[in-house]
C-alpha cells in the first residue's frame, strides 16, 4: 500500500488510528499497530511478510544470544553471523540478477536469470534490523526480549517501506512506553498533511512533467529540445526531493500523532553550500547508518590519507548500490565520492561569510547535484549520453520549441511553488511569526486550518491521478 | 509531561518564552482545532468511502467502465495482485471521484499560464515529398520504417479505455490555443504509400463491379492555422499530404479532393473545437465535393431539418482538460436525412438493432457532454444498413470508414436506395464479398489523415480487402 492513495488515507490510516485511540494500554495499542502494520505490509504481496518475519526473528534471536554472552569474541561472532545472514537475504532478493547479468556480460555465459520479485522496503528494514543487532552488541541499547515488539519495530507501517531508517535506540522508549499529547498530535497532523500534499500535489506534478520531458526511450529523448532536457532534469530534481522527503514527513507526522519520535531525515538539502553539506542534509538516516556502521569501523578519517580515501570509496560505492541494483546507481555513488574527496583534499571550500560567496557555493553544489540526478535517472548509460549531448543540441535537436515553451508556461507558478517548498523559506517565516504573541496566534490559526485543507487538496489530486508510483520502492 | 521536562532541559531560554505563548488560550484552542479538523476530514471521507451503494460503475467523462472489485483467487492473493486491484477499485470507484477530478482540473488551471497547451506525443512527421508518389510495385505487407506514430497508436489501442477514446484512433498529439484544441497529424511516408496502394488494390479488384472513391480528410488546424504556426507546433501540411497520397493512386480510383471546398468555407464551423472530429457542416462540404466528382447534384443544405445539441465536450477536452474549452463547449449540429432516418445496425456484440440515423431521442445520451458526436449513425459499429424508400433505382453504396465517416453518411442517404456503412476497425468480413453479395455500385473510403499514417488502421483496412 502506498501512503499517497485514497485507500491508505481514508480507510487504512483512519480505521487504524480510530481503533488505536480506543486502545486502553500501551500493550493493546502495540497489538493494534502490529496487526495493522502486517496488513499494510501484506498488501504488497502477502508471501513477503514471511521474509520480514524471518529476518526479524533472526535478528531477535541473534541479539538475545549475543547479549547473553560474556566472551567478547563470541559476541562479535554472533553479531557478524546475524548481520551476514541479513545481508545475504538482502543480496539474494535485491542483487542476484544484477550480479548474474554482470557475470553474463563479463564471461559471455548465457544463463537464464531467475525471476525474483524485490520485496517492498527490504533495503529499509534490513538496515534497521542490522543497526539494532550492532547497537545491542555495542551495548548502546538493551535487547528487546519480546519478538513481537521487535517485529513491530521492523514492520511499523510509518517507516517500514520508505524510511527513514529508524534506529531501535531512538524508538525503544516509545515502543515500551509512550503517550499521546494534544500538541504533539496536532503537530503530527500538520506534518503528515504537509508530506501528503508534497507527494500528491507537488512531487506527482513534477513527475508528470519530468516524464514528458525526459522520456525513458532513446529515440524520443534524442529529439527532445535542449531547454526541454534542462527543464525536465530540474523537474526530476524537484520530484526526487519532494517525493522522498514527503515520505519522511508523513512517517514523522504519523509517528508524532501517536507518540513516536523519529529523527529528521532531510534538512533542506538544496540549500547546502558544499557537497559534504548536501550529504549532511540528504537522507540523513542513511548517511549516518553508513557513517556509524561502515565508515567509522573502517577507521573513518583517523587513518592515512590513502586509507581514508579507500574508506570513502567503500562507503560511497555501497551508498550508490543501496539505491538500486544497477550500475548507474553505483556510478552515482562514486560520482559523489569524487566530489567529496575533492572537497576534502583539493578544493577545501573556504567558508567565506559573505552572502554572495555563500550563494555561489550553493549554486555550485546544486549544479553537482543536478547532474547527479541525471545519472540517477537513466539506468541505461547511453541514454545519459543522449541527454547530455541533447543539452548542447548535439543530437540535431532544437534549442527549444513551442511545446517546451508552452509546457514551461503552463506550469510556471506550480514550479515556483515547488522550488519554494525545497527551501527553508516557510520555516524562516514561521520563526519570524513566532517572535510575538500576535504572530504566534496567526501561526496557530493558520496551522489549525491548513492540515485539513491540505488533506482535501491532496485527495483531489489523488482521485484522478492514476500515476502514483513511489521512486524509492525500488530500493 | 515527560516530554515537556525534556524540552526545558534541552531548550535555551527563548524556548521558555515560546512556552508561554503555547499557554495562550487562543493558541490552545487553535491547537485543538488543528487536531480535530483533519480528524474530522479523515472520518468524513472514510464514511463516504464506505458507502458502497454510492460507488459508480462507469465514468461518463472518461467514457469507460471503472475498475471492478477483483475476484478472489489464491494465486492473485499471494502475488499481491488481488490487494493491488482492491486499492485500484477503491480509488477508481470512490463515490466523489468525478467531482474531485473536475475540482482538481480547476485547480490545475492555476498552475501557470495556460493560454497555449501543446503535446506532440514526441511524434515527428516525415518530410512530404514535393513530386508525385513513385508508383510502388506489389503491395508490401511489411511495415518497415515505422515511425513513433505507430507505437503510440498501438499503445493507444491497448489503453483505449484510459484514453477516453473509444474509436482507437491516435490521440495524444494536440495543441490548445485559446478556446480551441487541434489534434495534430504527422505525415508518415511509408504508411501514406501503403494507404495509396491499399486503395489502388481495392479499385483494381473491384474494377468493373463498383466504382471506388477515396476521401481523405485533413484536420482542423489545416484551415485554421498559418503555415508558420503549423510548423512551430511540428504538424505536417495536411493538404500537401493529401495531394501526395492522391498522386499515388491509379486512375481507377476516383479521388475526392475535399481540401479546396473546405478551404473556401474555412471561416465556417467545419470542425469542433473540443473534439478531434469534423462537424456535419464540414462533412456536407465533403459531400458536395463527392457529388461533383460523381456528377450528381447535392441536396441543398437548406432542405434538411437541422438539429442542435449544445454543450458538447469532446475527446480533446478529455485529453487536455483545458478550462478554456470547458468554458466554451461545442454545439453538435445535425441534418436529418429526408428519405429515411432509420438505420439497421449490427453492433460489436453481434446484436442487430434499429436506430435513428440522426438520433433525435436525446433522453438517453444528451446529459453526457462527452458523447454527443454519437448522435450520428449510432456511433461506430461493424456494419449498418440504410434503406431509402424514396428511391427505387437499386443504387447502392458502401462507405468504408472510421469515425469521421459518421457525420458524412447521413448526406448520402438521399442519393442512394441502399447505403451500407462498414467500419473497417470492427468489421470481420470481406469488402469484396459484400460488394458481390449486395451488388454494390459505389465504394467510398472515408479516412482522416491520421488513419492514413497509422499502421494499425492500415492493417485493419488490409484485413477487409480480401
Amino acid at each position: 500500500m502506498v501512503f499517497s492513495s485514497l485507500l491508505f488515507i481514508f480507510l487504512f490510516l483512519t480505521v487504524c488510528y480510530t481503533c488505536y485511540v480506543f486502545g486502553q494500554t500501551v500493550r493493546s495499542k502495540n497489538i493494534i499497530l502490529l496487526v495493522s502494520s502486517l496488513i499494510f505490509y501484506a498488501w504488497g504481496g502477502p508471501a513477503l511478510v514471511f521474509l520480514l518475519c524471518l529476518m526479524t526473528f533472526i535478528c531477535w534471536a541473534g541479539a538475545i544470544i549475543l547479549s547473553n554472552q560474556k566472551n567478547e569474541r563470541l559476541r562479535s561472532a554472533v553479531c557478524i553471523a546475524t548481520v551476514a545472514i541479513c545481508l545475504s537475504l538482502l543480496f539474494i532478493f535485491k542483487y542476484t540478477n544484477f550480479f548474474l547479468s554482470g557475470f553474463t556480460d563479463l564471461f559471455g555465459i548465457s544463463n537464464t536469470l531467475p525471476s525474483i520479485t524485490l520485496p517492498i522496503g527490504i533495503s529499509f528494514y534490513t538496515f534497521q534490523l542490522i543497526s539494532y543487532v550492532i547497537d545491542v552488541k555495542r551495548g548502546e541499547v538493551p535487547p528487546q526480549r519480546k519478538f513481537w515488539l521487535l517485529l513491530l519495530y521492523a514492520s511499523l507501517f510509518h517507516q517500514c517501506i520508505a524510511g527513514p531508517i529508524v534506529r531501535y535506540a531512538d524508538v525503544n522508549e516509545d515502543i515500551n512506553n509512550r503517550i499521546m499529547t494534544p500538541s504533539e498530535t496536532a503537530r503530527g497532523f500538520s506534518r503528515f498533511a504537509t508530506g501528503l500534499a508534497k507527494k500528491a500535489i507537488l512531487a506527482n506534478g513534477c513527475a508528470a512533467i519530468a516524464d514528458k520531458l525526459l522520456p525513458l526511450d532513446g529515440e524520443m529523448l534524442a529529439v527532445q529540445t535542449s531547454f526541454g532536457i534542462l527543464l525536465g532534469a530540474l523537474c526530476y530534481m524537484l520530484q526526487i526531493y519532494l517525493d522522498f522527503s514527503a515520505y519522511s514527513d508523513m512517517a514523522i507526522g504519523m509517528g508524532l500523532m501517536i507518540g513516536f519520535h523519529y529523527k529528521e531525515n532531510f534538512n533542506y538539502p538544496y540549500v547546502a553550500d558544499s557537497v559534504t553539506d548536501f550529504w549532511r542534509r540528504w537522507h540523513i538516516s542513511l548517511s549516518t547508518f553508513f557513517r556509524d556502521y561502515v565508515y567509522i569501523p573502517l577507521g573513518g578519517n583517523r587513518v592515512t590519507v590513502p586509507r581514508h580515501i579507500l574508506n570513502l570509496f567503500v562507503v560511497w560505492a555501497l551508498t550508490g548500490l543501496w539505491h538500486g541494483a544497477s550500475w548507474n546507481f553505483v556510478l552515482w555513488g562514486l560520482y559523489y565520492f569524487v566530489f567529496l574527496v575533492a572537497e576534502k583534499y583539493l578544493i577545501k571550500p573556504k567558508k567565506d561569510p559573505s552572502a554572495i560567496m555563500k550563494a555561489l557555493r550553493i549554486a555550485g553544489t546544486l549544479v553537482v547535484v543536478y547532474f547527479g540526478w541525471m545519472l540517477f535517472r537513466f539506468d541505461d548509460l547511453s541514454m545519459l549520453g543522449t541527454a547530455l549531448k541533447g543539452i548542447f543540441t548535439a543530437n540535431g535537436n532544437l534549442l527549444t520549441n513551442l511545446e517546451t515553451k508552452a509546457l514551461f508556461l503552463n506550469n510556471i507558478f506550480f514550479l515556483a511553488v515547488c522550488i519554494v517548498a525545497c527551501t527553508p523559506v516557510i520555516p524562516a517565516l514561521t520563526r519570524l511569526l513566532k517572535r510575538s504573541l500576535n504572530g504566534t496566534r496567526v501561526f496557530a490559526a493558520a496551522n489549525a486550518v491548513l492540515p485539513a485543507c491540505l488533506i482535501v487538496l491532496s485527495a483531489l489530486a489523488l482521485a484522478g491521478d492514476s500515476y502514483n508510483p513511489f521512486l524509492y520502492f525500488r530500493f | 509531561m515527560n516530554n515537556e521536562k525534556d524540552k526545558s532541559v534541552n531548550g535555551a531560554p527563548e524556548k521558555n518564552t515560546q512556552k508561554s505563548y503555547e499557554n495562550d488560550p487562543f493558541v490552545k484552542k487553535a491547537t485543538a482545532v488543528q487536531m480535530i479538523l483533519p480528524s474530522a476530514v479523515l472520518v468524513i471521507f472514510c464514511i463516504i468511502g464506505l458507502a458502497f451503494f454510492a460507488r459508480p460503475e462507469r465514468s461518463e467523462s472518461e467514457k469507460r467502465e471503472l475498475t471492478k472489485f477483483p475476484e478472489f483467487t489464491w494465486e492473485a492473493f499471494w502475488s499481491g495482485e488481488y490487494t493491488d486491484q482492491i486499492s485500484l477499485w477503491y480509488s477508481d470507484t470512490y463515490p466523489l471521484r468525478e467531482g474531485m477530478i473536475s475540482a482538481n482540473d480547476a485547480i490545475k488551471a492555476l498552475y501557470g499560464v495556460r493560454g497555449q497547451q501543446i503535446s506532440t506525443g514526441n511524434n515527428v512527421g516525415d518530410e512530404i515529398p514535393d513530386g508525385p508518389m513513385v508508383p510502388a510495385g506489389d503491395i508490401d505487407e511489411s511495415t518497415d520504417g515505422e515511425q513513433q506514430t505507430d507505437n503510440s497508436d498501438e499503445n493507444n489501442n491497448e489503453s483505449n479505455n484510459n484514453n477516453g477514446s473509444e474509436t482507437g484512433e491516435q490521440m495524444g498529439a494536440f495543441y490548445v490555443k485559446g478556446d480551441t484544441a487541434y489534434e495534430l497529424y504527422h505525415f508518415n511516408q511509408s504508411n501514406s504509400e501503403r494507404y495509396a496502394s491499399l486503395i489502388n488494390s481495392a479499385a483494381q479488384e473491384l474494377d468493373g463491379k463498383a466504382t471506388v472513391y477515396d476521401v481523405i480528410i485533413p484536420l482542423s488546424y489545416t484551415f485554421a492555422l498559418s503555415d508558420s504556426e503549423r510548423e512551430s507546433i511540428g504538424a505536417s501540411d495536411g493538404i500537401k499530404a493529401v495531394n501526395y497520397m492522391y498522386s499515388g493512386m491509379s486512375d481507377k480510383v476516383r479521388a475526392v479532393n475535399i481540401c479546396d471546398n473546405l478551404a473556401a468555407h474555412k471561416d465556417e464551423y467545419l470542425y469542433y473545437r473540443t473534439d478531434h472530429h469534423w462537424t456535419a457542416l464540414g462533412a456536407y462540404y465533403a459531400y458536395e465535393s463527392f457529388c461533383s466528382v460523381k456528377g450528381i447534384d447535392p441536396t441543398p443544405l437548406s432542405s434538411y431539418e437541422k438539429l442542435s445539441f449544445e454543450g458538447f465536450l469532446g475527446t480533446l477536452y478529455s485529453d487536455t482538460k483545458a478550462q478554456a474549452l470547458k468554458n466554451h463547449p461545442d454545439t453538435v449540429e445535425a441534418f436529418v436525412p429526408i428519405g429515411t432516418n432509420s438505420i439497421v445496425v449490427t453492433e460489436r456484440n453481434g446484436q442487430t438493432s434499429t436506430y435513428q440515423i440522426v438520433n433525435k431521442n436525446t433522453d438517453s445520451w444528451y446529459q453526457n457532454a462527452a458523447s454527443k458526436y454519437n448522435c450520428f449513425i449510432a456511433g461506430d459499429n461493424p456494419i449498418s444498413e440504410i434503406h431509402n424508400p424514396e428511391k427505387t433505382d437499386g443504387s447502392s453504396v458502401v462507405v468504408v470508414k472510421e469515425s469521421f465517416g459518421n457525420a458524412f453518411v447521413p448526406f448520402l442517404v438521399d442519393s442512394y436506395e441502399y447505403v451500407y456503412v462498414l467500419d473497417y476497425r470492427y468489421y470481420d468480413g470481406s469488402l469484396y464479398d459484400l460488394v458481390d453479395e449486395k451488388d454494390i455500385d459505389d465504394v467510398i473510403f472515408v479516412n482522416n489523415v491520421i488513419a492514413t499514417a497509422t499502421s494499425a488502421r492500415l492493417n485493419e483496412m488490409q484485413d477487409i480487402l480480401k
